[in-house]
C-alpha cells in the first residue's frame, strides 16, 4: 500500500499541476460549448429555456392528452407577444396587434422583399420594426423566439411526424420510401408515437462536442503526468536498482496499475466536474426526457441520463487506456523529448478515435447506408475493443518481459 | 564546426524525430487527399474547361462559364468601406466611432477601396482559376500550409529542446559546462536545431505541396490573381473575392506564405532556447509553451477591441490561425503589413529571449 501511495504521489508534480490547470481553463474557455450555453450552433438562446420550462410542467414528455396544457402554455406567452406589439405605435398604426398578424405581415413583406419586388406605403417601415421585435426589442425578442421554437412542435404535428394518423403520415410516405426498410420502420414508429420527447438540441450537442475535449484533457493530464514521472525515475537510475530485487520488480506491476488507475480518476473527475457544471447550467430538467426526439432519430431508445453515462464511460474509458499507453511509452523513451514526440502522434490517434467511436453516437443520422446493428452497436465497439485489448497485451508483454529480464 | 556537425548529426540521426517527420507527412498526404477526394476525376474534367483545351467536354466548359459569368459581378459595386461597417457591427459592436481603434480600421478600409478601384481596372479582377464556391483550391491549400506549419514548429521546438538537453539528461552537465568552450556549445545547438527545423519543414511542406500538385493540375493557373473573382469563396457571412492589399499571384501568395512559415519556424526555435535557459527542463519548456501558444490563440477573444487587442494579434498563434489569408483582407485590425511586422516584433522578442538567456546561462552555477 506504501508503494502504491508513494507511486501515486509522484505523479502530482506541484509545477506540471500549475500548468495543467492553466491549460484546462484556457481549453475550456477556448473550445468547451458548455460556456455558451444555452446557445449552441444555431439554435437561438431561449430553444433550451422554453423547452425547460414546458418539460417543469408537463415532464420529459409531451403526450397527446397534455396537448391542451402545452396550447395553454403557448397561449401564455402569445398574451405577452400581443401585449409587446400592441406597444408598438408603427405596429398600431398598420392595424397589427396579435402575433398571427404580426408573422402574416412579416412574411408576406419578407417575401416581396426576397422576389425583388417594389415596396409600398410604409412597408419598408413595418418590416424593419418586425425586425427589431425580432431581434433588438426585449422582452419581445426572446418571447417570439422561445413562440418560434414551440411551433416547431405544431409543425411536426402538421406534416406527421409526431402524433401521426393514417392521414398525415401520408406526407411522409415519399420520404419514408427513399431510406433503407428499418430505418423507414424506426421513423415510422417514432411518428406513431403516443409521446414527444422535449428535450431540444443544444443538451446533447453540447455533451457530444464537450466529450470529445473532456477526453482530450484528460488524455493530456494523464500522458504528461506518467510520462514525466517514468522519464524522470529513468534518469535517476531508478530501473536497475527496481530490477535488481523481487520486491523492486513487483514496483513495475504497481507503476502501471497505478497509471491505469489514474487514468480512470482523471477521467471520472473531469466528467464528475463538468456533470456538476452540466446541471448547475440547468441541464437537470431533461435528464428524462428520451433521445429520440425531432432532432435525433436514434435506433437505440435511450434517456438523457443514459446518453450521458454512456458518453462519461467512453472518456473514463479512453483516459485509462491513456493511461496504459502513456506507460508503455513512459517506460520505452529514454529521454522528455522522444517520450513527447512518441505521444504527440499517439493522443491525437487516441482522440481521434474517440470522436469516430461516440460521434452521433445510436443516431441514425450518423450512417444512412447501415443498419441498427452495425451504426449503434457494431461500430463503437470495433473501435474501442480492439484498442483496449492492444493496449492491455502489450502492458502484459512489458510486465511478464521485467519479470523475466536479466539486467546485465 | 566540427561540434555544429555532430549536434546536427544527433538530430538527422534521431529515430524519434524521423519517424515523427514520416508520420506526419504521411498524415498531411491523407488529409490533403482526403480533402480533395470527392472530385479527384472532376479536377482533370473542369481544368481542360478552365484553360481552353480543345479536348474539354461541353458540360465542364458549361459549368466553368456558368460560374464565370455568376461570378463575375462580384467586383460590380464592391463597397470595402460597407463591408467594413458589417463587420464591425457583427464582431464589434461597442467599438465607439470616434475611438483610435475604430479610426484605424476605418482607415484600413478606406486603403483596401482604393485598391479594390485598382483591381477593378486592371487585369486582377478576371482569370481563370477553379471557380472558388465549389472548389475551394485556395482554402484547401491554406489547410495544407496551416497543418506543415504547426507540425514543423513542433519538430522545431522539440529538435531544439532535445539538444539543448542532451547534457542534463546523460548527466554530463558537469563535465560539459565546467568550462567557457563547454558552455560555448549550446550556442552552436541552438544553431544546429534551426538548420534542422529549415530542413524538416522543407520535408514536411514539399510532400503534401508534390501531393498537391499531382492531384490538381495546375499549369498556368499559378499566376491568376488571388484577387481574381473566380477564387471567391464565400463565408458564413460574406461572399466577395479576396482583397490582397498588393498584387499578388496564387504562386507569389504560397512563396510568401512559405517565408513566412520559415521565419515563424525560426521564431519558435528561438522562443524555444531562449525558455530552456531559463527553465533548464525540456519537458517543462515544451509544455509551457505548448500552453502560451494555446493562451495566445485565445486571447484576443479576451481583450476588448483596442490597442491591446491589436497587440494581442500580433502573435506567432493568431498568424499561425489566419494561415491562408495572410496578405489578404480579413480582421479590421489588420493592416497591410500585419504579417510582416508580427514577424518582425517576434524576431526581434526571441531573440532577446535567446540573449537575455545566454546571458544568464553563463552567469549560473551549476
Amino acid at each position: 500500500m506504501k508503494i502504491i501511495f508513494n507511486e501515486a504521489k509522484k505523479l502530482f508534480n506541484p509545477i506540471l499541476l500549475v500548468m495543467l490547470i492553466i491549460f484546462t481553463f484556457i481549453f475550456y474557455k477556448g473550445f468547451f460549448a458548455l460556456g455558451y450555453w444555452p446557445q449552441f450552433q444555431v439554435e437561438s438562446p431561449w430553444n433550451t429555456e422554453v423547452y425547460s420550462e414546458l418539460a417543469e410542467r408537463v415532464g420529459p414528455t409531451l403526450s397527446r392528452d397534455e396537448m391542451p396544457q402545452f396550447y395553454e402554455f403557448r397561449n401564455e406567452i402569445v398574451s405577452q407577444v400581443n401585449a409587446e406589439l400592441q406597444k408598438s405605435e408603427i405596429f398600431k398604426e398598420n392595424g397589427i396587434e396579435t402575433y398571427e398578424q404580426y408573422i402574416e405581415v412579416k412574411n408576406g413583406l419578407q417575401t416581396k422583399d426576397a422576389s425583388g419586388e417594389a415596396f409600398s406605403g410604409n412597408d419598408e417601415e413595418v418590416l424593419a420594426e418586425a425586425d427589431r421585435y425580432m431581434f433588438r426589442e426585449e422582452p419581445a425578442s426572446e418571447l417570439l423566439f422561445k413562440l418560434q421554437d414551440l411551433n416547431k412542435i405544431t409543425q411536426q404535428i402538421d406534416i406527421g411526424k409526431a402524433f401521426a394518423t393514417d392521414e398525415t403520415i401520408k406526407i411522409l410516405d415519399g420520404y419514408l420510401s427513399e431510406l433503407n426498410p428499418e430505418m423507414a420502420e424506426m421513423i415510422r414508429e417514432k411518428c406513431f408515437s403516443d409521446e414527444i420527447s422535449l428535450l431540444p438540441a443544444t443538451p446533447s450537442n453540447v455533451v457530444e462536442n464537450d466529450s470529445l475535449y473532456l477526453t482530450i484533457i484528460s488524455c493530456i493530464t494523464v500522458f504528461s503526468a506518467v510520462i514525466l514521472m517514468l522519464i524522470t525515475d529513468r534518469l535517476r537510475g531508478i530501473y536497475p536498482i527496481a530490477l535488481s530485487s523481487k520486491i523492486g520488480r513487483k514496483i513495475f506491476k504497481i507503476q502501471t496499475a497505478v497509471c491505469g488507475i489514474f487514468g480512470l480518476l482523471a477521467g471520472a473527475l473531469a466528467c464528475l466536474i463538468y456533470g456538476a457544471a452540466l446541471l448547475n447550467k440547468g441541464a437537470g430538467v431533461f435528464l428524462n426526457c428520451p433521445m429520440d426526439n425531432f432532432y435525433h432519430d436514434m435506433w437505440v431508445k435511450i434517456s438523457y441520463r443514459q446518453y450521458l453515462i454512456i458518453m462519461a464511460a467512453a472518456v473514463i474509458i479512453f483516459s485509462g487506456v491513456a493511461g496504459l499507453l502513456s506507460y508503455i511509452i513512459g517506460r520505452f523513451a529514454t529521454n522528455y523529448i522522444s517520450g513527447l514526440a512518441v505521444s504527440i502522434p499517439t493522443l491525437v490517434a487516441l482522440c481521434a478515435a474517440k470522436f469516430f467511436s461516440t460521434a452521433g453516437l445510436f443516431s441514425a443520422q450518423r450512417t444512412w447506408t447501415l443498419s441498427r446493428f452495425w451504426s449503434s452497436v457494431a461500430l463503437p465497439f470495433l473501435i474501442i475493443l480492439p484498442i483496449c485489448i492492444a493496449v492491455t497485451a502489450a502492458v502484459c508483454l512489458i510486465l511478464k518481459r521485467d519479470g523475466r529480464r536479466d539486467i546485465l | 564546426m566540427k561540434i555544429f556537425r555532430h549536434e546536427l548529426k544527433k538530430l538527422l540521426l534521431c529515430p524519434f524525430l524521423l519517424g515523427l517527420l514520416l508520420v506526419f507527412a504521411a498524415f498531411d498526404i491523407f488529409m490533403l487527399l482526403d480533402d480533395l477526394s470527392p472530385k479527384y476525376s472532376g479536377y482533370r474534367e473542369i481544368y481542360a474547361a478552365i484553360v481552353g483545351e480543345e479536348s474539354a467536354e461541353d458540360g465542364a466548359k458549361e459549368y466553368y462559364k456558368g460560374f464565370y459569368d455568376e461570378l463575375s459581378a462580384l467586383y460590380d459595386g464592391l463597397d470595402m468601406n460597407e463591408i467594413f461597417k458589417q463587420k464591425m457591427a457583427l464582431y464589434f459592436p461597442t467599438v465607439p466611432e470616434d475611438s483610435d481603434y475604430f479610426r484605424r480600421a476605418e482607415n484600413n478600409y478606406a486603403k483596401l477601396q482604393t485598391r479594390v478601384e485598382n483591381i477593378r481596372n486592371s487585369d486582377e479582377a478576371g482569370g481563370d482559376f477553379y471557380p472558388g464556391p465549389a472548389y475551394k483550391i485556395h482554402r484547401k491549400l491554406g489547410g495544407l500550409l496551416s497543418r506543415s506549419l504547426l507540425e514543423s514548429m513542433l519538430v522545431a521546438a522539440l529538435g531544439v529542446l532535445y539538444l539543448m538537453d542532451y547534457e542534463r539528461v546523460n548527466a554530463a552537465e558537469g563535465l560539459i559546462y565546467a568550462t567557457k568552450c563547454g558552455r560555448g556549445v549550446q550556442l552552436k545547438k541552438i544553431l544546429a536545431g534551426a538548420v534542422f527545423s529549415v530542413l524538416s519543414s522543407a520535408v514536411l511542406f514539399v510532400i503534401p505541396l508534390a501531393a498537391f500538385a499531382c492531384t490538381v493540375p495546375m499549369k498556368g493557373l499559378w499566376h491568376t490573381s488571388v484577387s481574381a473573382f473566380t477564387l471567391t469563396e464565400p463565408t458564413s457571412f460574406f461572399t466577395y473575392p479576396f482583397v490582397t492589399w498588393f498584387k499578388l499571384s496564387v504562386l507569389g501568395q504560397l512563396l510568401l506564405s512559405l517565408g513566412l512559415c520559415e521565419m515563424l519556424i525560426l521564431i519558435t526555435a528561438a522562443v524555444c532556447a531562449g525558455t530552456y535557459f531559463f527553465l533548464r527542463n525540456s519537458y517543462f519548456a515544451m509544455l509551457g509553451l505548448g500552453v502560451a501558444f494555446l493562451g495566445a490563440m485565445l486571447l484576443p477573444y479576451a481583450v476588448p477591441a483596442g490597442v491591446w487587442h491589436t497587440v494581442s494579434l500580433m502573435t506567432p498563434a493568431i498568424l499561425f490561425d489566419s494561415t491562408g489569408m495572410w496578405f489578404i483582407e480579413f480582421d479590421p485590425a489588420r493592416g497591410p503589413w500585419f504579417e510582416a511586422a508580427t514577424a518582425a516584433v517576434w524576431a526581434v522578442i526571441s531573440a532577446c529571449a535567446m540573449l537575455t538567456g545566454w546571458k544568464e546561462f553563463k552567469r549560473k552555477g551549476m
